[in-house]
Order: structure tokens, then C-alpha cells, then sequence
């Protein structure tokens, strides 16, 4: 796992515009609009994390970008598949997450 | 095209191919905006077409409900008397939509995909376009050759929104 990540001023930049115009819309938007801007934000921050960085490799990160992104906008035909697809964002999560706190924990 | 077909194909496109479009077919869909009715026939409407890659780069970064890149972006915006009454301004949104929907079908016509979007920062896209303080950006059309075909979402039943005679009473077909 990498000590400390970074990613290219350009890329913080363009996830700043992101948040703060969303933090700006979400004032008056429908509030489901929320939680589709937060994962939006993350594929996006997935996006720059991948892009020719340390990260480029991370099997684990591209998939998950993969999968929201391919299922995000049902948001707007398909509101129960849209749910589960945060749920199952946020269970695959806690399971990479805990595997590699299993794995840090036995190589320390 | 038959305009009802034309009505009825239209779909809000959110995946472009990196095609260009060019002078002729925009001005195309500027003539369809044009020809558009309004409130009185004031016609307050201004239309911003923004073609440069960083400007297009820099709407897309404040615009959280556009997807991906388009190809062009027409910003259309009202020209606001100041002081405004609320029957001006629902004029402003009135005829900056119906002007909207003209471009899309237009496009839709000759191949070119199209979304309407709201989810943008106006302050940000005022300062980016520099519009003058008493123009308003009230509504901005994606525009560039579709690289998906979506299903359309579903739309309710007539007999859910028409009613005949007295609201309530069903429409029957
Ligand atoms: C006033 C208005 C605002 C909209 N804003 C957005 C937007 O910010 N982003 C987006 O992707 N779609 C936006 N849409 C597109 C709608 O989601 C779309 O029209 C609707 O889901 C029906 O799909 P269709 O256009 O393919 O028939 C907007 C549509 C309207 C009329």
C-alpha cells in the first residue's frame, strides 16, 4: 500500500469545481441527487487515481469505477437497482478494505 | 422527418464520439431556436455557442449533471429586464425551453445528440462566458454525435396526466 497518495493539481482542481458546484445545486436539487453526486465524485477521483499514477494497476479500484459508472444513471429509470448499486458499492468497499487490513496486520 | 417521429427518437444523449460540428449545422440549430415562439414575440433570448476545448473544459468542470465531453454546448440564456416581475420571469423559462426543445429536435434531425441540462453552476458559467449581469444562463444544450443508443425511459400513461374535460375526469383513448 502506498504511504500517501497525490493527485496532479489539474485533477484536485477539477474535483474541487465538482464538489463545490454540487454542494451549490444540491441547495435547491431533488435530495437523491446527493448521494448520485457523491458517487460521481468518487469515480471521478477513482478516474485520476488510475491515470498513469501509482494506482494505475489497482484491479480492485477499476472495477468498482466500472461497475458504478455502468449502473449510475439508473438513478433516473431504475431507482431500486440504483439503491443496490450503492449498497453493493459500499459492501465491496468494507471487504477490500478489510482484507487489506488483515493483510497489513500480518506483514507488520 | 416526420416531426412526430422526430418527437418521439429524440433521446437525451450523454456519451459523445470526439467529432466536430460544424459551422453549417450549428447555425442550423440556432435558425431552429430562432424560429421559436415566445412570450409577446420578445424574443429575450441569447444564445452562447461554446466550441474552444477549454472553454468547453471549463463549463463541463462546474456543470455536475453533464457526463461527458461534448462536442459543443449551446448556453441559453434570457436577457432580464431588471426588476423583473414573476410574469417575466416565467416567460424567461417558458421561452428559453420551448427555444430548447427546437434545437434538440432540429439536431436530433440531422444526426447530432443532444441532453438539456440544469445541474450547472450559473454563477460559474456567468463568469466563465463573462455574461453581463443582467443575463441569465437558464439552460444548457449538450450537443455532439451520439455514442450510445439508450432506451427511452419510460414515460406515464395518457390516461395518468390527460384528462378530459375536467381534471379528473378520465381520458379514455
Ligand atoms: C429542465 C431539464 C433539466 C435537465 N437537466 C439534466 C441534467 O442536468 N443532466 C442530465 O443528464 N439530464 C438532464 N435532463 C434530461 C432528463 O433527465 C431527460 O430528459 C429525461 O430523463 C427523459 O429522457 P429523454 O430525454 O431521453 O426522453 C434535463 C431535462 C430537462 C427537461
Amino acid at each position: 500500500m502506498t504511504e500517501r497518495m497525490v493527485v496532479s493539481e489539474e485533477d484536485l482542481y477539477e474535483i474541487l469545481a465538482f464538489l463545490f458546484s454540487s454542494a451549490h445545486l444540491l441547495v435547491n436539487e431533488p435530495h437523491l441527487y446527493g448521494t448520485f453526486r457523491l458517487i460521481d465524485a468518487a469515480t471521478r477521483l477513482i478516474g485520476c487515481a488510475l491515470e498513469g499514477g501509482e494506482l494505475e494497476d489497482d484491479k480492485f479500484l477499476r472495477q468498482l469505477k466500472e461497475d458504478v459508472d455502468s449502473r449510475k444513471l439508473l438513478l433516473m429509470t431504475d431507482e431500486e437497482t440504483y439503491f443496490q448499486l450503492l449498497e453493493d458499492a459500499t459492501r465491496e468497499m468494507a471487504k477490500e478494505m478489510k482484507t487489506r487490513a488483515v493483510a497489513n496486520k500480518s506483514s507488520s | 422527418m416526420d416531426v412526430f417521429d422526430a418527437i418521439k427518437g429524440r433521446r437525451s444523449i450523454r456519451q459523445f464520439t470526439d467529432e466536430p460540428i460544424g459551422k453549417e449545422e450549428l447555425e442550423r440549430l440556432l435558425e431552429a431556436a430562432r424560429w421559436a415562439p415566445s412570450g409577446g414575440n420578445q424574443q429575450n433570448w441569447r444564445f452562447v455557442v461554446v466550441t474552444s476545448p477549454p472553454q468547453r473544459e471549463l463549463i463541463r468542470k462546474f456543470a455536475p449533471g453533464i457526463f461527458a465531453m461534448p462536442a459543443a454546448f449551446i448556453v441559453i440564456c434570457a436577457d432580464k429586464e431588471p426588476d423583473a416581475n414573476p410574469w417575466k420571469e416565467a416567460l424567461y423559462v417558458a421561452d428559453c425551453s420551448i427555444a430548447a426543445q427546437n434545437i434538440m429536435l432540429a439536431a436530433y434531425e440531422i444526426g447530432i445528440g443532444t441532453c438539456v441540462a440544469l445541474s450547472y453552476a450559473k454563477v460559474a458559467v456567468s463568469e466563465i462566458l463573462d455574461l453581463p449581469e443582467n443575463v441569465e444562463p437558464m439552460l444548457v444544450v449538450t450537443l455532439g454525435y451520439p455514442a450510445e443508443d439508450p432506451e427511452p425511459p419510460p414515460r406515464l400513461e395518457l390516461n395518468e396526466i390527460a384528462f378530459m374535460d375536467e381534471y379528473g375526469k378520465e381520458w379514455v383513448s
